[in-house]
């Protein structure tokens, strides 16, 4: 077994509590790093080739330099995790198991970009990781690491979880700051970037949970040590969440670069009840799908993306062979129309068009030319919008028509769903 | 009669203030402060809202209608939402929601006439490693079976 | 930094001075991009993606031209078969649940949608087979608008003028996705301003309910003009059809209202095409009958000359109107010079407001005076009387009625009883000791039932001249409407009335009045009405 960072306290009794957390050592990197110039961190963190976690693969470091400096403003550190991506379920389990990690990341990162505020976007529906994040920040205020000269210090931090309240695109960085304001979670138009113009108008960074709970590990063993870790540009472990009809599904902290295919079928198990596998979905559902015979590569950001597909949240799917690729895609189509905002033509009508269109392929109902009518719709909607979930939506759906057109000209042809619409 | 915050309701809105950088960003949980008092975000809880942090109606309803966690319609006591999407209805999330409508009488946006149940098809709730999957209120249920879901549901008072 | 920015546009290099967007760039060099959502003075949305242009350098992805800004040497390619098919794809997506109801659409031939569709060719319908999926709403009433969210495109132009142009915030985005509309909390809007938004509306979805199935847009034929309604003189425009006015738009000047007119000006035009006069009238006996011009002038040539015989001629008076053109009251005045009159005053209205641009704040502070005619300023640069502030001519005049002072009336539009601040049976009985009194109007006024002589007039819809707005801006009403037949202009009475005293003024066109007016008062020296353009041009100070 490779080495573990950031779910290694996931066992550990009351892993959740400050006094078992510095019982580990933790707020240590965080004493640390505030004795370090903000500018020493942010080079620590370009060291260690952390990239965002989130989906987009950015260098976590590299984001953080572009915060001005001696710009009079309060600055903010906006965390992440409206984790919403069907297929991923990692962030869930950072904040559940292991919040203090995530919180000394904070302190750590604001230093960085000298923010005094942050403000951790934990979706709506998780109600016990806000509680469990909440009753952690009040642990640290007891203890003065929150508030008015941290840690002896003269930085201020305040620390607060927002929450979401239904709206995958809020996962996007600034439809989330919009819900930060407390306002509808729609993407904004960039230029400005949050690093300029952010939540209220200051200049913001915003990070996903998972690279924030990496933040204190580089600092501790510092960022060579987290390069040696994962491949060339991509440093760090990951959590791979795996789901579909494994034998094992669940959280899998492994390196960047892990064979996706070993991921599958040693560290999940291998598919389920002896059913073949299909297809995999290789970083949540907006990454294009891989064929059985195109997953023995690399998870990583580069590989992936050579394979066609991309990293994403490192949330795999996995499709059995006795799925019907149709209904499979039906149901993520349904899931974008439900969740596109509305703002932009492209993704307001097409996230909705694609979806009836492929929900009448899927009943038998459809013709031939909606095949072609579905790729060209995603062509479309591809680039055309303000935010990413237009080609999220569309990116899946044009590879598995491209994959499976057989399986969709087959429902044509029959006039019915020939795996009786089965998952 | 306008509707009016419990003491109870106040005391958490003013700590949602402390912590927000603005009252405007407060509007989010007291959203949810409103619906865990009143029920259904309906206009007349719009109004209220609006008026206690002082921000403009039209505003108010175009947030509370932007989110599918604030509910415009009735709701029950205890408010089922099982996980849709791909991997939980690989796991069977249709069984389960079959069951669900068939044990309880009722249909996806609807209510139990006692007021007791209600259920709703949601998306994905990041459980999928555990699929299929449900929130019931605030309370996760993970690895559902129909066994489980009976057990769950029967235990509900 | 250099003042000017290198751009090459679809392969030709322009210079631009800094700070435009690719948007405005491109429509300077005659280059449209095509946009629905973008208005200039509106917050930038860009949602719309009909803009969408390829940009070097930048990402591969094409950019918004309405929110992009030039730099120099950045190339923009704004007609290549990508962007194209992009725009087609926005259309496309568009009318996927657009209602395609053009033919009971009073935006239709007014409609950026037809338009663009026309521009880019005809598309097959997606919606084959699907009808019944096609996003439905009912039609909603609004008071003085309807809404048609079927033919709504989202852009929320209308959603952003409320907010940030009219400062009340009725209107919003509800919901998300396919079904995000655009909704109010409201029965029906409250705002002075809401109409504004229907202009917005680049589709038939906001739609003015005064102009609901009146006419077909195409059959409209247009002017220029000055809304009558208050002191600011909003720019307007005159849309109408066999004589009548069927609505009135506004006309853009960023000097005085921007994009903008009030709902109740917008409106207000039932008087010019309704219930005009149009004969005059002479006193026989108890009655008034209809005479011709010429008699009913002569009547007044014969009265007044008997008044000024007997009483002198400060026993006659004329009380101009600030509804009067600045050609029209410096004819009165030099009326009264010629009957040898002091007595020449009109009633001005009073603006309580501060003058302030109209873009500088929400429009119920800017867009609005007190002062609901439009031309008071004129009368004042021109040193007519008006009376104090909380005693007006018109009190004045009465006490010198009373007095005996004043035996010969000439009124201009004014219907003094309906001045809250006479007492009504005191007037009544004043104008009953009169031995002449003539009232020139466009409409009926109840004062005119005393009335020796009534003298119908022309409407500022029908007549050449110029109004001084609060800001001392001199600006030109056309002669839109074809003239009421047989009925002459204020310019024509006074000219004539002139004549029959012996003076030659000669101005047989508004025109020649305004450059004689030019020449004799410092406040309109050096203008011409033809000067004023369209725009008009502030006066000096008086």
């Amino acid at each position: 077994m490779s080495e573990l960072v950031l779910s290694k306290r996931f066992n550990t009794p009351d892993s959740h509590l400050l006094s078992t957390y510095e019982a580990d050592g933790g707020y240590q990197a965080a004493r640390k790093a505030l004795d370090m110039t903000p500018e020493e961190v942010v080079e620590e963190v370009k060291k260690a080739n952390l990239r965002g976690r989130g989906g987009a693969g950015f260098p976590a470091g590299i984001k953080w330099s572009f915060m001005p400096k001696d710009d009079g403003k309060p600055h903010f550190l906006c965390v992440n995790a409206d984790e919403g991506e069907p297929g991923t379920f990692k962030d869930r389990s950072l904040m559940r198991f292991d919040p203090h990690q995530l919180l000394e990341g904070i302190i750590i990162g604001c230093h960085a970009i000298r923010a005094e505020y942050s403000y951790i976007y934990v979706r709506g529906e998780m109600w016990d990781e806000k509680e469990i994040l909440w009753n952690a920040i009040r642990e640290l205020r007891a203890k003065n690491y929150l508030g008015k000269g941290i840690f002896g210090t003269k930085n201020n931090l305040h620390i607060a979880v927002c929450t979401g309240a239904g709206a995958y695109v809020c996962g996007e960085e600034t439809a989330m700051i919009n819900s930060i304001e407390g306002k509808r979670g729609e993407p904004r138009l960039k230029p400005p970037f949050p690093a300029q113009v952010g939540a209220f108008g200051m200049p913001t960074t915003v990070n996903n949970v998972e690279t924030i709970s990496n933040i204190p590990h580089i600092l501790k063993n510092g960022g060579e040590w987290f390069a040696s870790l994962g491949v060339e540009k991509d440093g760090g472990t990951r959590m791979y969440g795996v789901s579909g009809p494994v034998k094992n599904p669940g959280l899998f902290e492994r390196p960047q670069g892990y064979n996706l295919k070993k991921l599958i079928f040693e560290d999940a198990g291998g598919m389920l009840d002896g059913r073949e596998l299909k297809a995999v979905i290789p970083g949540g559902s907006s990454c294009p799908v891989l064929k059985a015979d195109e997953i023995d590569i690399p998870h990583n950001y580069d590989s992936l993306r050579d394979a066609g597909s991309m990293a994403g949240s490192a949330g795999v799917i996995v499709l059995p062979e006795d799925a019907c690729a149709v209904k499979a895609m039906a149901n993520l189509a349904q899931f974008y129309a439900h969740e596109s905002c509305g703002q932009c033509t492209p993704c307001r009508e097409g996230t909705h068009w694609l979806n009836l269109l492929i929900q009448r392929i899927e009943a038998g109902q459809g013709k031939m030319e909606d095949i072609d009518q579905l790729l060209q719709t995603c062509k479309n909607m591809m680039g055309s919008t303000i935010c990413p979930l237009s080609d999220a939506a569309a990116m899946p759906m044009e590879a598995f028509v491209r994959k499976f057109r057989d399986e969709f000209e087959e429902h044509v042809r029959l006039g019915r769903c020939p795996r009786d619409g089965r998952l | 009669m306008a509707l009016e915050f419990s003491a109870e309701s106040e005391k958490r809105i003013n700590e949602a203030l402390d912590e927000y950088y603005n009252t405007q960003a407060a509007l989010i949980p007291v959203l949810y402060i409103a619906q865990d008092e009143f029920g259904p975000v309906t206009p007349e809880v719009m109004d209220l809202v609006a008026k206690r942090l002082e921000l403009p109606r039209m505003f108010v309803e175009a947030v509370a209608s932007f989110y599918t966690m604030y509910l415009k319609k009735p709701f029950g006591r205890h408010h089922i939402q099982v996980c849709r999407t791909l991997s939980c209805h690989m796991a069977g999330a249709q069984n389960i929601v079959a069951h669900i409508k068939k044990k309880l009488e009722l249909e996806a946006g609807g209510v139990t006439p006692d007021g007791k149940f209600s259920l709703e098809e949601v998306e994905c709730l990041a459980m999928c490693g555990s699929a299929p999957a449900m929130i019931i209120n605030k309370t996760n249920y993970e690895n559902l079976t129909i066994e489980k879901v009976d057990e769950i549901l029967d235990n509900l008072d | 930094m250099s003042d000017t920015v290198k751009v090459t546009i679809n392969g030709a290099e322009y210079e631009f001075p800094p700070g435009l967007t690719i948007l405005q760039a491109a429509r300077e060099v005659g280059i449209r991009i095509p946009y629905f959502c973008w208005h200039k003075h509106l917050s930038l949305s860009g949602n719309c993606r009909m803009c969408l242009v390829e940009v070097k350098p930048g990402p591969p992805k094409p950019a918004i031209a309405c929110g992009t800004v030039i730099s120099d040497g950045m190339e923009v390619v704004t007609n290549s078969e990508k962007i194209v098919e992009t725009r087609k794809a926005v259309l496309q997506f568009l009318l996927l649940n657009h209602p395609l109801d053009c033919p009971v659409c009073d935006e239709a031939y007014e409609c950026k949608l037809q338009d663009y569709v026309y521009e880019y060719g005809p598309t097959v319908s997606r919606f084959v087979d699907f009808h019944d999926k096609k996003r439905v709403y009912k039609r909603e009433d609004l008071g003085k608008m309807w809404v048609e969210m079927n033919r709504c495109i989202q852009c929320t132009r209308c959603v952003r003028y409320l907010k940030e142009i009219a400062g009340e915030y009725e209107m919003d985005r509800t919901h998300r996705g396919h079904h995000l509309k655009i909704d109010t909390y409201k029965e029906a809007f409250e705002s002075d301003f809401a109409l504004n938004a229907a202009d917005l509306c680049p589709v038939g979805a906001l739609e003015d309910k005064k102009f609901h199935f009146k006419t077909r847009t195409w059959d409209l034929r247009r002017g220029p003009s000055i809304c009558p309604g208050c002191s600011i003189g909003c720019n307007i425009y005159i849309d109408w059809f066999g004589g009548r006015i069927e609505r009135l738009l506004p006309r853009e000047n960023d000097a005085v209202n921007a994009c903008w007119i009030c709902d109740h000006g917008r409106h207000d035009f039932d008087c010019i095409n309704e219930n005009r006069l149009q004969k005059p009238r002479v006193r026989s006996g108890a009655n008034l009958e209809d005479a011709r011009y010429s008699d009913a002038l002569a009547r007044a040539k014969k009265d007044l000359d008997e008044i000024r015989n007997i009483h002198g001629p400060d026993a006659v008076a004329l009380l101009l109107s600030p509804r009067m053109t600045n050609e029209e009251l410096f004819l009165g005045k030099k009326l009264g010079q010629v009957l040898g009159t002091e007595r020449v005053a009109f009633l001005a209205g009073y603006n309580h407001r501060p003058v302030v641009p109209v873009m500088s704040d929400v429009l119920p502070k800017t867009l609005v005076s007190d002062d609901k005619t439009p031309n008071s300023t004129g009368g004042r640069l021109l040193g007519i009387h008006e009376g104090k502030e909380d005693f007006t001519a018109a009190h004045e005049l009465v006490a010198a009625i009373e007095d005996g002072k004043v035996k010969g009336l000439m009124l201009f539009h004014e219907d003094l009883s309906a001045l809250s601040s006479i007492d009504g049976a005191a007037l009544k009985k004043a104008l009953g000791l009169l031995d002449f009194f003539m009232v020139v109007a466009i409409r009926d006024l109840a004062v005119a039932e005393q009335a020796h002589v009534v003298l119908p007039t022309l409407s500022y819809a029908e007549k050449d001249g110029s109004f001084t707005n609060h800001q001392k801006r001199v600006q030109r009403i056309f002669p839109v409407l074809p003239p009421l037949s047989g009925v002459k202009s204020e310019l024509e009475i006074l000219t004539e009335l002139g004549r029959m005293f012996d003076a030659s003024f000669g101005y047989e066109n508004a025109a020649k009045a305004f450059d004689a007016m030019a020449a004799e008062e410092g406040a309109f020296s050096g203008l011409s009405l033809e000067a004023l353009g369209e725009d008009g041009l502030e006066a000096k100070e008086g």
